[in-house]
């Protein structure tokens, strides 16, 4: 009996499965529910964040945070600089621009960058 | 097929794969789903270096948007005609015909609203290309 599936046709199903994951990866998301915000949409602070009123400083922000051990040292340092702010659980903020894991957000206090993931 | 021949068709399929996704990622809007899935990884940082340190390079809307299925495309024949034997004619052709049809299908399909994404003649023309040029070698050797 002829065998159905040879060891070629597995490795070209692999194959297949591996470009629809490209061509998955590929679609756009604009349209989900799960979709990136906008400028000028308002969204509400999930968790209490930090945001930072430079971009770069924001960037180290996300990787303190990525390694956060409980310490606020260097978070409350940026509050003291006044290069960072507090921003509250439930706060409403208008989003002004948008880079990638990052979010500009007016506040009452001024512009500041906003890891994504802290808005709903 | 030759040792030779087996290494430069998985570089070529590489380097078109590599060109085609760094498109994606440095060029294209964040809202795509592989954006989600970096963040998810934790790569975004270094993402976003390399898409902040070639913010200033403007490609055309063909570059953009046509050009990285027609890499990607072009890597998959080159994986196909690797892995797939020539002796093996009908083998071969169903393989090489497969990914650019469901391609071209899917194109039409969005072309008739039957799935979500813009119709595109420059994608259709990316996907075809690479397959005609393929089947023209095969052609040229004799496979075919």
């Amino acid at each position: 009996m002829k065998k159905l599936f040879n060891f070629r046709t597995l490795t070209m199903l692999f194959v297949i499965a591996f470009f629809g994951l490209l061509a998955a990866g590929s679609d756009d998301d604009s349209s989900s529910s799960q979709t990136s915000k906008q400028p000028g949409e308002k969204v509400t602070i999930t968790t209490n964040t930090i945001g930072c009123f430079s971009k770069s400083d924001e960037k180290d922000v996300m990787r303190m945070l990525n390694h956060y051990d409980g310490d606020d040292t260097y978070f409350n340092q940026l509050i003291d600089e006044g290069t960072a702010i507090n921003i509250s659980e439930g706060t409403v903020v208008q989003i002004i621009d948008e880079a990638f894991g990052m979010l500009k957000v007016d506040t009452t206090e001024g512009a500041v960058w906003i890891p994504s993931c802290s808005v709903n | 097929m030759t040792t030779t021949k087996t290494s430069t068709n998985l570089i070529l399929s590489g380097s078109c794969l590599f060109a085609g996704g760094s498109i994606y990622v440095i060029f294209r809007p964040l809202t795509l789903n592989m954006f989600r899935w970096f963040d998810a990884f934790g790569i975004s940082s270094l993402i976003n270096k390399y898409r902040e340190s070639l913010s200033y390079v403007s490609l055309n809307d063909f570059v953009l948007y046509s050009l990285p299925d027609g890499l990607w495309i072009t890597s998959y024949l080159f994986i196909v005609n690797t892995i797939i034997p020539s002796k093996h004619k009908k083998e071969l052709l169903f393989w090489i015909l497969s990914l650019p049809m469901i391609s071209v299908l899917s194109e039409f399909m969005q072309y008739y609203n039957f799935i979500q994404g813009r119709f595109d003649i420059y994608d259709v023309v990316s996907y075809i290309l690479p397959l005609i040029i393929n089947l023209i070698i095969l052609k040229y050797e004799k496979v075919i």
